[in-house]
């Protein structure tokens, strides 16, 4: 949950140091963590996590494509420019963060018959 | 952890002595010092005494694959301060379109496919412009991040696979040193490649088969619909991303996500169509007018898959001597991991462990060699594609079977290592004499784009040069190396008069002719232009009353008309 929480604080500031356009010592920082794993941040909690490595994949893997999404969707409407696309990316990720982790009701192993039996 | 920290250090100290422009033929490995390979040894016998462990130390096996990554793909960056690659600076000039344009134009005549795919490209350009990072500092660095990351990918594949945990390691160590053929820098390829392993990385957890077919999250619990449902979106997400930023591997993932499906092994039938619909949609609807236009090519392709195989491969008698032994070492290199994985394969087979899903894996990219020549690199994007699957079984020849003590182990890993090592840093890093490029070579081709009116011609030596990263659109390129025999003949016999006539009598408002000392390299290496052409012309040109040199520097001169001289740059 502060993984969520740290996520959507850190997408917000993001924004305000890209509209504002603050220092690149300062914007560079908040606008990476933002492309590059807020969004997946924000998310992880709603899909578990079992494996570290994955885990972190799964991070930034969700916030790169995230962040080609939004970019892509408004460069084909010509309207892609930092502020429209930091606010997009970040309004994803705030989004994805209000997602309520579900309710698995019963716990319970997996019966193993995977690719190596 | 001790050793490790030595190793990145000698690597650190062994660069500070490197002198790039003393390379030969041959590339980086000409010049690296002594104490480089001593680093890369010891590291590979720690990594052997790792694995030999009873237990995998798995923070420890993926710092050895992390620092052998660096080593590798960290190398080039650290030595150069310009990206390498020529075509690193064509996907350079999309991001700087974007960044002018904040749009597209997918029915562009120059460089249309990356207008038609961009989701790397604006995603790029966002990323610099709010960042307010240099585009050119994220390609510099971009091989380093991606070619870590597809290594860190593999593994956590590899352990979504269940593999052994000696194999997951040894598999991701085997992958970073079977990986020659480039495919990592500053590109849609690299991004996507990655984003395609953590699909698969994802699905096989989720989507495993169970007895009672329930569908799990990566904890291993009970998933429900709702969840099931984020899990897939989650999937879908990151496979529209690579929908929309690359033409191949959205059809790489969906051949993998119903091989797997075909095996019984992972529930990814459905997932398999909707990411095939998705790619469709995008071919369809985003890239409507690419397809329209290069159907023709397509079917043609689709028709001659031999053709499309063999199209990309370097005739070895018409190059360099020093090129031949890199295209060599890169053959030999395929050739070793794929022995290597045989032989996995066979002992998986030897001790009746699971191997027919292995081996379907390997062969699945194969496929790719129906559909197209992927204008003549079908067969390296092939073998990109097939690495991770390759290294596996390759590990599988070298981690326990049910009998083997950990000294084996040490020294199959070290025999591998020993045997793959210098064929990579030959095959890698071996034509860096012309895809490294210095600051004469950038500030030429800056003097030109940076300030060229639209409409300019742009005559190049060869393509080799750090070209068209700026106002890409404004300007017509005319390459004299991929000119017929014929015309290269022509210039040589009377290069003032030849030139002189492009520069001066088309339409362009004005032209240029610029020379450097990568596509001279390159020309050496390649020999698509006869012996000095590019040296003899370069002194015709200076000799002649009728050009002016408006930039000239020791590696790259840049030539316009007197005429065109007297009237200004404009």
């Amino acid at each position: 949950m502060i993984g969520r929480r740290l996520a959507m604080a850190v997408a917000l500031a993001a924004v305000v140091a890209v509209v504002v356009d603050l220092p690149v010592v300062v914007r560079a920082p908040l606008a990476l963590a933002l492309f590059l794993a807020c969004p997946g941040l924000a998310v992880l909690p709603v899909i578990g996590g079992r494996d570290p490595l994955l885990d972190a994949l799964v991070v930034v893997a969700t916030s790169v494509a995230t962040t080609i999404l939004a970019a892509s969707a408004l460069v084909l409407l010509g309207v892609l420019s930092p502020v429209a696309g930091t606010v997009a990316v970040a309004a994803v990720c705030v989004g994805l963060g209000r997602i309520r982790p579900f309710d698995y009701g019963a716990w319970s192993t997996p019966v193993d018959v995977g690719l190596d039996p | 952890m001790g050793l490790v920290a030595i190793v990145v250090a000698l690597w650190w100290s062994s660069l500070r002595t490197v002198d790039v422009d003393a390379m030969s033929d041959i590339g980086l490995v000409s010049v690296l010092p002594v104490q480089y390979f001593a680093a890369l040894a010891m590291l590979g016998a720690s990594f052997a005494w790792c694995l030999a462990r009873r237990t995998t130390d798995r923070t420890l096996a993926a710092i050895h694959v992390a620092v052998l990554a660096l080593m590798v793909h960290g190398t080039p960056a650290v030595l150069y301060d310009h990206p390498r690659y020529a075509w690193s600076y064509k996907h350079l000039g999309i991001v700087d379109y974007i960044s002018r344009h904040d749009a597209v134009d997918p029915s562009i005549r120059s460089l249309d496919v990356y207008h038609n795919w961009p989701g790397f490209f604006a995603g790029s350009s966002l990323l610099s412009d709010a960042t307010g990072i240099d585009a050119f500092t994220l390609a510099r660095w971009a091989p380093l991040a991606f070619g870590t990351a597809s290594a860190f990918a593999v593994a956590a594949l590899f352990h979504s696979m269940r593999a052994h945990p000696k194999a997951i390691w040894a598999g991701a160590w085997i992958s970073v040193l079977a990986n020659w053929v480039g495919q990592e820098y500053f590109s849609p390829q690299a991004v996507t490649f990655v984003l395609f392993l953590v699909v698969l990385a994802v699905t096989v957890p989720v989507f495993r088969m169970g007895a009672y077919e329930e569908r799990w999250d990566l904890r291993g619990r009970l998933l429900g619909p709702s969840a099931r449902a984020t899990t897939v979106g989650l999937i879908l997400a990151i496979a529209g991303a690579i929908a929309v930023s690359h033409q191949l591997t959205p059809l790489a993932l969906v051949a993998f996500l119903g091989v797997f499906a075909l095996l019984g092994r992972v529930r990814s039938w459905r997932l398999a169509v909707l990411v095939a619909v998705a790619t469709v949609g995008w071919i369809v609807l985003g890239a409507q007018s690419f397809v329209e236009r290069s159907l023709t090519d397509q079917v043609a392709d689709a028709a001659a898959p031999f053709s499309n195989s063999t199209s990309g491969l370097v005739d070895t008698a018409r190059i360099s001597a020093g090129s031949a032994l890199v295209a060599g070492a890169a053959r030999a290199l395929s050739a070793v991991i794929v022995l290597a994985a045989g032989i996995g394969l066979v002992r998986r087979i030897a001790s009746r462990q699971w191997w027919v899903a292995l081996a379907a894996l390997v062969v699945t990219p194969l496929t790719m060699v129906l559909f197209s020549s992927y204008d003549g690199e079908i067969q390296f994007r092939v073998y990109l594609f097939m690495v991770p699957f390759l290294s596996l079984a390759a590990a599988y020849a070298i981690v326990p079977t049910r009998t083997d003590h950990g000294w084996r182990v040490a020294a199959g890993t070290l025999a591998l290592t020993l045997a793959a090592t210098p064929l990579l840093l030959l095959a890698y890093d071996g034509k860096e004499q012309y895809n490294h490029f210095t600051d004469d070579e950038v500030a030429a081709a800056r003097s030109i784009y940076a300030t060229a009116p639209p409409g300019s011609l742009v005559v190049e030596g060869s393509r080799n040069y750090p070209g068209l990263f700026l106002r890409y659109e404004d300007f017509v390129t005319v390459p004299i190396s991929r000119e017929p025999g014929a015309t290269a003949a022509r210039i040589a016999r009377d290069p003032v008069g030849v030139i002189g006539s492009w520069l001066s009598d088309g339409p362009a408002p004005a032209a240029y002719l610029i020379i450097t000392r990568s596509q001279k390299r390159e020309q050496e290496a390649l020999r698509d232009l006869p012996e000095g052409f590019l040296d003899d012309l370069e002194a015709a040109l200076r000799a002649s009353p009728e050009f002016v040199a408006v930039f000239d520097r020791p590696d790259a001169v840049v030539f316009v008309a007197a005429g065109q001289a007297e009237r200004g740059p404009g």
